[in-house]
């Protein structure tokens, strides 16, 4: 195709990308296979590989690179005195993770990771919906437990008699009581190194594999200094069981703009790189979990367009690939550790 | 540098880089290499801070420089406030003497910063200056020690720098020399109360000491001074006009301490103990670099008058060579650096005895501090 | 004023551990020779949709893992300047330093800081002379700098006030990095441009002074002054010169010779990102 008209493949590629992706996908001839842009086949996606603690000054890090997309996550921990948090309630056992704010995710793209992303500006809307799909994640699948957070103190005995004349609130707490003085934050911070589509897949794993990775070091209350004192001497792992992984694909349908009329055929790719993500309008992720052979769902979102039915997302083929895919990263971040 | 580009022609940036890199250099105001522009300067012009300076540069440009001091408890980073004593306590060095704890000074007491008209503050070219400036104060790690009252207090010093006139010039010279006559001027109130208790100052301002000492054993510092060299040909030039900086080679932004010996001070002989330092060393993006290139009669059409393409292919060869060697007259953005020689040279002259620091440190003595 | 734009956490601060039992291992002396630099690692093309790219690697100090000054850049362009921009007759250098939050001992937050600013410029003015900028009028390239990992790992660099120096050895880092993206999008240059840093450290009894090249803070028990320089080593020309701290006798060849060894640790730099360079056209040619 593209020699006889005197321009090399790759100009045509460039110069107009969606007929280039439509011919690919639809080879004239029937002996050769559907392939994209980018030479994978529809559904094949770019082998993930995962390096951790790769940073020493944080407390968990991780290093995915999917392709031409490589993202690194660096989760570091501070402490925060209850006393120091606004409406805190002991009671409160639940909800605390999100109603204290205990985890930070952020997301920078703006390292030059790509053209359009150059430092100098405020954080960009995608990154800005990238922090907050990652927060909100974190959240939602219970990924962290609680407790790892908590740091404890008993109050000590003589801490009423001490303070006798002032001591009317002290006294009404019980002597010898184990209570939470602080809780960790973790700065889950996520720097693009390089970016080329995809980029919530490759972000989400980097912060599941560098949760896994984080070590808390062991603390305790000092009252008298009215702080947290740490120790070197074996720190604490991160109690990660689980092991959702997001799987992203984009739907094309080989028309250019919207007023044309659908002719219903499609093609779903999965793991669209930045030039797939450009011609596309419709994307669908879902966020699965395969530990320990069951398959749980977390969440499933779709974006835009109409294409994709309830009945395509349900269905046995679309969800054995989400499995392939989570035990390609499942492999990947354990088999790093 | 950018909004200081000059509006000179290739031809005008021609000749004055060739007048001067004459031997001896002719300046567009006449001045000699080594001559500073005069100024005007006084001190204690603000009655509302610790101490404040104004110079008047005679080219126009104005700077204002105000301290003010405030007294702040001393929190270490990483910890409670209480944690430095804990470490001293744990540590069994606990009431160490006054100078093993002075080594607690941090630069960060020290706050500064630089206005200039027509720039944001947080814009690159105003955050070096500020940093230029600061660096210099803080290389001997001494100035940090006189914001140290006790153990748990210290003075946190706000060093505001206003450049008041548009930046005709680049005003490094000038903030630099306003900011230490402020700093000679600066009084912090007589400390009355003893050891780690709370601060309790006297009231009397006409008892309280200068920041920097006049007589005594202490009288050993004083602020820096950081002067603007730039190098054009084989001349080197102190105290460029903005016309001189848009045709430098190099520009060389140099900081210097002066050290009194005890000597000076017994034989009441200032200059004979008058040591300079050098204490910091920047090079300065030269704005010569973004001047707009000349183009030599020869590879000029519309000077020519005439068109051959035959003759295109030489032409390009021969722009090809203008590229490479400079012509003489046709003015070129310099490429490249500095020859370590001529950095060397540079430095020599700033720390020569009887040499321009000297002349600029007598001309600052003069001012009357109030 | 938090930024509404960022996940900012709770609402009152947060503090970073504070350890109360020791480090873990004892103080590290020196083991290079005076005149060596630490081995460095150098790769062009990670960033594959940038013009030019590089990642640099400076390794640990011996028997120490994981420490270390990691650095990635990338360039984009020459592209053409906005239409908002004024004409100029040159490409328009403009360099940006940041650090990862992650990359020091203290969390660092997203905007940047006047340190990160001041690095900044430094790195313009290194470049700027060596970029052979009136080849690409109407134009202009970013060059992006990030540190992923800086150095000073443990407490004590924070204690002793050294990690002011450790500027320094991020400096020289940029510059040599920049240089390798630059080189690595095909910019004109006169020269490839490298960065080293010499110190004057004290001996332990603070009595004798001695020169290292490419020091690491915390290997030595103070320093007096350092130096960085951004070096062109075929024209023998110096585009940045970074000198700081205090000489202890007045005598003025001090600076010369603290100049020259830094100017020899960029030598030393050189010569890697040359190999790096020659490895990376001679893997693309084949």
């Amino acid at each position: 195709m593209a020699p006889e008209v005197g321009l090399s493949r790759s100009t045509f590629a460039k110069l107009s990308p969606h007929p280039y992706l439509l011919a690919n996908l639809e080879p004239s001839d029937d002996s050769i296979p559907p392939a994209r842009s980018n030479g994978r086949a529809p559904f094949e996606v770019r082998k993930p590989t995962v390096n951790l603690s790769s940073l020493s000054h944080a407390h968990g890090s991780a290093l995915v690179r999917t392709g031409d997309t490589t993202v690194i996550c660096g989760i570091r921990a501070e402490t925060i005195l209850t006393d120091h948090i606004p409406n805190y309630r002991a009671s409160n056992t639940q909800t605390e993770l999100a109603d204290y704010d205990l985890l930070v995710p952020n997301i920078e793209l703006a390292t030059g990771s790509a053209p359009q992303f150059l430092p100098g500006g405020p954080p960009t809307t995608l990154a800005q919906t990238l922090s907050t799909k990652i927060y909100t994640l974190l959240h939602s699948s219970k990924l962290l437990r609680a407790e790892d957070l908590r740091i404890w103190h008993n109050r000590p005995a003589e801490a009423s008699f001490a303070d006798e004349e002032e001591g009317a609130q002290e006294s009404e707490e019980k002597e010898g009581e184990k209570y939470v003085v602080a809780y960790w934050v973790l700065y889950i911070d996520l720097f693009f190194i390089s970016f080329d589509g995809n980029p919530f897949d490759a972000a989400w794993a980097a912060t599941v594999a560098a949760l896994r990775d984080t070590k808390l070091p062991q603390a305790r209350y000092d009252p008298d200094r009215e702080m947290i004192l740490c120790s070197r001497k074996n720190p604490k792992p991160l109690a990660v069981e689980s092991m959702p992984i997001s799987c992203t694909a984009v739907i094309f349908t080989g028309k250019e703009t919207k007023d044309q009329p659908a002719d219903g055929k499609f093609w779903l790719l999965a793991d669209p790189d930045t030039l797939e993500e450009s011609l596309c309008d419709e994307t669908v992720t879902i966020v699965i979990d395969c530990t320990g052979g069951s398959r749980k769902i977390l969440s499933i979102s779709k974006h835009g367009g109409t294409v994709m039915t309830a009945k395509l997302l349900t269905s046995k083929e679309f969800l054995d690939w989400a499995s392939k895919r989570w035990e390609d990263f499942a492999s990947a971040i354990t088999g790093s550790q | 540098m950018a909004n200081q580009q000059t509006l000179l022609s290739p031809a005008e940036l021609a000749y004055l880089h060739s007048s001067l890199s004459l031997s001896p250099p002719i300046r567009p105001d006449g001045r000699t290499a080594k001559q500073f522009r005069p100024l005007t300067a006084e001190t204690g012009i603000l009655p509302g801070t610790n101490g404040s300076a104004r110079v008047c540069l005679a080219d126009g440009t104005e700077a204002i420089v105000g301290v003010k001091a405030e007294i702040e408890k001393t929190v270490d980073p990483l910890g409670g406030e209480h944690y430095q004593e804990y470490v001293k306590s744990a540590s069994g060095a606990g009431g160490g003497d006054a100078e093993e704890d002075k080594r607690g000074a941090r630069g960060e007491w020290l706050e500064m910063t630089v206005e200039i008209p027509g720039l944001r503050d947080d814009d690159a070219g105003t955050v070096f200056l500020a940093e230029l400036l600061r660096e210099a104060l803080l290389a001997d790690g001494e100035f940090a020690k006189k914001l140290w009252i006790n153990r748990r207090f210290h003075w946190r010093l706000y060093l505001d720098i206003i450049l008041i006139s548009p930046p005709l010039s680049y005003p490094l010279p000038l903030l630099s020399l306003t900011t230490h006559l402020a700093l000679l001027s600066t009084r912090l109130p007589r400390l009355k109360s003893e050891g780690d208790e709370d601060p309790m100052f006297d009231d009397d301002w006409e008892a309280s000491p200068f920041l920097y000492p006049r007589q005594g054993a202490a009288a050993g510092s004083r602020p820096p001074i950081t002067l603007l060299v730039v190098a054009v040909g084989d001349s080197i030039l102190f105290d460029p006009s903005k016309e001189e900086l848009a045709v430098a080679d190099s520009a060389l932004a140099v900081s210097l301490c002066e050290v009194r010996t005890q000597k000076g001070d017994e034989s009441m002989e200032v200059d004979s103990g008058r040591e300079l330092r050098l204490v910091s060393m920047r090079t300065v993006d030269p704005p010569s670099r973004l001047t707009p290139p000349g183009v030599p009669s020869t590879g000029n059409f519309a000077a020519s008058g005439t068109f051959d393409p035959s003759s295109q292919k030489k032409q390009q060869q021969q722009q090809q060579r203008v590229e490479e060697y400079p012509q003489e007259g046709v003015w070129k953005a310099p490429l490249g650096g500095t020859r370590f020689a001529v950095l060397d040279s540079i430095i020599r002259a700033v720390l020569e005895k009887g040499g321009v620091a000297d002349e600029v440190l007598d001309g600052l003595e003069g001012v009357d501090l109030s | 004023m938090a930024d509404r734009r960022r996940v900012n956490g709770p609402g009152s601060s947060t503090l970073p551990p504070v350890y109360d039992d020791g480090e873990l291992d004892a103080a590290l002396r020196r083991q290079r020779a005076p005149d060596a630099i630490r081995p460095l690692y150098l790769k062009t093309g990670v960033t594959p949709s940038a013009s030019g790219s590089a990642y640099l690697e400076i390794e640990p100090r011996e028997g120490e893992h994981g420490s270390g000054m990691k650095l990635t850049c990338t360039v984009h362009g020459p592209r053409s300047l906005p239409r908002s921009a004024p004409f100029s007759p040159y490409m328009v250098l403009s360099t940006h330093v940041k650090f990862a939050p992650f990359a020091t001992k203290q969390r660092r937050g997203y905007l940047r800081d006047s340190s990160e600013k001041d690095l900044s410029t430094h790195l313009e003015t290194a470049l700027r002379g060596a970029l052979i900028a009136d080849r690409w009028p109407k134009s202009g390239v970013d060059v992006v700098v990030t540190i992923i990992e800086g150095e000073s790992t443990r407490q004590d660099a924070v204690e002793r006030r050294v990690e002011e120096w450790d500027v320094m050895n991020v400096l020289g880092g940029c510059i040599t990095v920049a240089s390798a993206a630059i080189a690595d999008a095909g910019i004109d240059c006169v020269d490839t441009v490298s960065g080293g840093v010499a110190a004057l450290v004290a001996s332990k009894d603070g009595k004798d002074a001695s020169i290292v090249l490419d020091p690491v803070a915390l290997e030595h028990e103070s320093i007096l002054a350092a130096c960085c320089v951004a070096y062109l080593p075929n024209r023998d020309e110096v585009t940045n010169l970074w000198f700081k701290g205090q000489l202890p006798s007045p005598a003025s060849c001090n600076h010369q010779s603290l100049v020259s060894r830094a100017v020899q640790a960029s030598r030393g730099t050189h010569g890697l990102i040359s190999a790096s360079l020659s490895e990376a056209i001679g893997s693309t040619q084949n």
